[in-house]
This record gives structure tokens, sequence and C-alpha cells, in this order.
């Protein structure tokens, strides 16, 4: 998070991490083309020829003034693929909140899996309290006939019922947009929760 | 997330004084457009003229570069580099770091001798230090959010997304 007082911005990083291929990009690609131009950037990749990222894909939403705070939402993917790993954790660095995007391919259990893991050791070793950070899980691919069930997921990725949970077909852009709303509803929660604590130990 | 490195809380003074600074820097050299940015890519400020390229775009894509340099550096068995330049046909950028946990960056015509965009970047770099440690050193006053701001925000959201 970073306030901007002399501008009146408020400037927030969400990290969409997920096993490769799991459709992260394929979540900004759908915001990029449903959110009104004027409200945000363009949605910049750094792909291999192959098409595949290779650093992370950036798109910012700007709202407008909202109760004369402008909030500004950075959101980030990280590369999915294992030899990426140390890209991964530079991206996670600074964030404010993370969508975890989980493959409903049956064949891809293990990787979300690892990925969730790794994603827990890296937020550790940034120096966040992995169970604090504001986390939303969406279950993508539901489209494939051949989704795993959703418990079977929830099982796989060790899920509570305290985790906030979405299904989607990015590529079909159902569940993007509830996705986004819900990870947002969560960092702002989370950032008015300590900038009043931070108000309040100062008296 | 109480055990996070303490992020740098600038107060509106701490952003004038940068911003007067990044203007002297684009005046000497004749920029299009000079920022500073943290390393994760959050542009701090920014001057930039009317033909600039989108200064938040360029912060995170920097972060970027400087990330995968300081790995090279290490390998190198270097501590850092300490600067980047790219040569462009028309426009040149300079990045450099600043205390540790910034970048200053500059884009600017090819004209301009790269020997006085270095020159300027030092002396600027050296009075962002300052600034950048008193920021780090004050106490925060972060002013709490209205109980609405989330709500706002969330309806906002809803008017934005073409469903």
């Amino acid at each position: 998070m970073f306030i901007n007082r002399r501008k009146k911005e408020l400037n927030l990083k969400i990290v969409y991490y997920g096993p490769a291929l799991s459709g992260k990009t394929t979540n900004l690609q759908r915001i990029h083309a449903q959110t009104r131009p004027n409200l945000r950037g363009e949605l910049i990749s750094l792909k291999t020829r192959e098409d595949r990222t290779v650093f992370f894909d950036y798109l910012m939403l700007e709202l407008g003034a909202v109760a004369g705070l402008r909030p500004r939402f950075n959101l980030y993917t990280v590369p999915g693929q294992v030899y990426y790993a140390s890209s991964r954790k530079l991206v996670l660095r600074g964030a404010d909140g993370v969508v975890f995007v989980a493959d409903s391919h049956p064949q891809r259990m293990k990787a979300n899996r690892e990925a969730m893991m790794d994603m827990q050791k890296y937020l550790q070793e940034l120096g966040y309290n992995p169970a604090t950070v504001p986390l939303v899980v969406q279950f993508n691919k539901r489209d494939l006939t051949t989704a795993m069930p959703i418990p079977a997921l929830r099982s796989t990725l060790q899920l509570n019922g305290q985790h906030l949970c979405f299904e989607a077909s990015a590529i079909q852009g159902q569940g993007v947009f509830d996705t986004l709303r819900a990870i947002i509803k969560k960092v702002m929660v989370q950032v008015q929760g300590n900038l009043q604590a931070s108000a309040a130990s100062r008296g | 997330m109480p055990s996070l490195p303490r992020e740098i809380n600038f107060s509106i003074q701490h952003l004038e004084r940068i911003v007067a600074h990044l203007k002297q820097m684009r005046l000497e050299t004749n920029a299009y457009c000079v920022l500073l940015a943290d390393q994760n890519g959050q542009l701090i400020e920014s001057v930039a003229g009317e033909n600039a390229p989108n200064t938040d775009e360029i912060s995170v894509l920097a972060a970027g570069e400087l990330a995968a340099t300081r790995e090279i550096a290490r390998l190198l068995g270097e501590a850092r580099f300490q600067f980047l330049l790219h040569e462009g046909e028309r426009k040149n950028i300079y990045l450099s770091d600043v205390s540790g946990e910034m970048m200053l960056i500059t884009v600017f015509n090819r004209k301009a001798p790269i020997g006085l965009v270095r020159l300027w970047t030092r002396n600027i770099s050296k009075q962002l230090d300052h600034i950048i440690l008193e920021a780090r050193t004050e106490e925060q006053d972060n002013q709490a959010l209205d109980d609405t701001f989330s709500q706002l925000v969330l309806d906002r959201l809803d008017r934005s997304f073409w469903q």
C-alpha cells in the first residue's frame, strides 16, 4: 500500500498467483476487456515467444475519486512455470492481497498443491503472515467436462471454510469479476483495519 | 502484517520536496520525464512533459528490469550495478538506484549528453536520500479511512465493469 497524500491516491497491489496455465493472464485479459477504458491502463505482458508469461502481467484500475481519495489497484500475475520461482517471489513483494487461481483439470492437482505451498512459503519469507494475508481462491476452468469436484479441489489445496472461493471460467468471463470484487473487498477491509489501528496507537 | 518491513510514509511536505527535485532534474537535462519509484514498481512521484510515456507503466517495467539486473550482479559477484542505460534512436532511459530501495528514472532526448544526466542523477539522488531517510524515521500519521469507504469503492467498481 502506498498513500500519496499530495495527489490523494491510495495505491494497492493485488497479485494473481497459481500454477502454470491455470488462467492468471486470462483473468487480467478479461478484466482489461470488460472495464471502461477511461478507468484502466494498458495490459502489459512480459511474454516469451510462445506467449507464456516470463515475468509478470500488469494492469492498473483507477476508479476515480471516492470520498476524496483515488483508489488505484495494481493487478499483477506471476509466471506459473516452475523455473520462474524467483520471479514469483519478486512479484509477490509488496502485495496487499492475493488471488490464487487453481486449475480444475484433474491432472493439475499436484501442480495446484505445489503452487499453494510455494506461495505460502514465499509470503512467509517476505515477512507476511500467510494466515492473515487477504486471499481469495478461484477454481478456474469449471467449463471443462472433466473438472474436478469442488470438495476435491478444496481438499487438495487444504482450504477450510474460512477461505473465500469462487468458481470461474475465465476464458468465458465467468467468475472473473466476482473474484476481483471479493479480493478488493478483503484488501480494503485489511487496509481500513491497519489504518484505524495505526491512528488509535497514536492516540 | 506487523512483521513486514515498515513502509515509507511520505508526508505532503516530503512529496513536495521530491517533486521540486524531480522538476529541477527535468529542467537541467531537458528530460521527457523524471520519476521516483520504489523497487516494487510503485510510482512515488513524477514530473513529465506533454509527450511523456505513461509513468506508472514505466515504473513497473523498470522495477522488473532492476530486479533482473540485481540478480545478474549477484551472479557476477558484484554487490550491485549503479545504473542501467538504454539508448534508442530518439529516446534514452536511465535507471539508477536510490538508497537501495528506490529508483530514479529519467527518459531523455538522445541529443542530451549522457554525462549531464549522470551528473544530475548523482546530485538529485543525494537529496532524495535525505528525504527518504527523514520519511523513514518520522512518525506515521496516515488518517483512518471513513467506515463507508470500502463500500463506496465496491459500488464504483460495480459500475466500472461490463458484465
